[in-house]
């Protein structure tokens, strides 16, 4: 299901906040990511939100997507333990726009609400990928 | 070995359905069952979600098995078969993969023939419409050529709602197999397994 118009803007978001940061915290902010990247997609024009999607990778997991850019948002997994670094790979998946429209979104967002108190490193995870390559 | 393809759009709940049946697949018939999951990246959210719920997963990355890793899905099959001999191979492409085109790929298979290869396909009932006025042509194909159509996430819209979807299904395919679930909340799940144990 690609049209030339699709986009996978696939990152990983690392960064070790110099102190705990409780479960609460960075589910709610995982949370609101996700709805504010399909928000703003959706605000510049993207036709269609396929999915937008995020997983926390620690010894526990938490996993937190979101289909459209009605806020709503679906969160699987449940912490028991406040972490002490961050490691979330997160897919951007979606019709209308560019991959740099995509991409500056995102990582504006990453930026914004995974800094806390020091920097966060984006990695791209599959910079090979383009519509072409995933034509069905 | 069995094929047991589950496609779907993104986002339509395909990982939720293999997390809420395999399970139940094994209690019931005791089968061996290996999961291959295609995300996007080199890091794939799906088979981390199913890791962690203790599911043994093989990853296909950075593409759609449908078409440039159609070689790479093969080679995964011949090495699972080899290795571990599953009962059934469970498929999870992308969300934009074709699942024919999977099953067309499987004929060029170079180990042992599957004894049948079952393709299921998940509607969001939720996001159908929109989904359909996007991609009407692809949507269309997936919906003729799947063996089972499950529509979920039943318990999110209106009776009205789901009528109307599944008045637009049938008009796609008048035969269609349908069956209304709800992975995530457990509705029907019962139904999705009994077919795929007993078909």
């Amino acid at each position: 299901m690609i049209t030339s118009d699709f986009v996978a803007y696939v990152i990983s978001a690392t960064t070790t906040p110099s102190s705990l940061v409780s479960k609460n915290e960075i589910t709610e902010r995982l949370t609101t990511l996700m709805i504010e990247i399909a928000r703003e997609c959706d605000a510049i024009g993207a036709t269609l939100i396929g999915h937008i999607k995020c997983v926390l990778d620690a010894n526990e997991y938490l996993a937190v997507s979101v289909t459209d850019a009605s806020g709503h948002a679906s969160v699987r997994g449940d912490l028991t333990n406040d972490i002490d670094h961050v490691f979330v790979v997160i897919n951007a998946m979606l019709y209308g726009l560019t991959y740099e429209q995509v991409k500056s979104i995102v990582d504006e967002l990453v930026i914004k609400h995974l800094s806390f108190d020091t920097t966060v490193r984006i990695e791209e995870l599959d910079k090979k990928q383009s519509p072409i390559h995933f034509h069905c | 070995m069995e094929i047991l393809i589950v496609a779907g759009f993104l986002g339509s709940g395909k990982t939720t359905l293999v997390l809420s049946t395999i399970e139940r697949i094994v209690e019931r018939t005791d089968k061996k069952v290996a999961i291959i999951v295609n995300d996007f990246g080199t890091i794939g959210i799906d088979s981390k979600v199913m890791e962690k719920f203790g599911l043994k997963v093989s990853e296909l990355d950075g593409g759609c098995i449908c078409c440039s890793l159609g070689t790479d899905l093969l080679s995964t099959i011949q090495i699972l078969e080899e290795n571990m001999n599953p009962d059934i191979v469970v498929i999870e492409p992308t969300g934009l993969a074709d699942p024919d085109a999977i099953v067309h790929a499987m004929k060029h298979y170079p180990g042992n023939t599957p004894q049948r290869i079952l393709s299921f396909v998940i509607i969001d009932v939720v996001r159908f419409p929109s989904v359909f006025k996007a991609l009407s042509r692809p949507l269309s194909s997936q919906i003729r050529t799947a063996d089972v159509i499950l529509m979920n996430k039943i318990d999110a819209i209106s009776s009205e709602m789901l009528a109307s979807v599944e008045a637009d299904i049938r008009s796609i395919d008048d035969s269609a197999s349908i069956i209304a679930v709800s992975a995530l909340n457990d509705i029907n799940i019962d139904k999705v397994v009994d077919r795929i144990v007993n078909s």
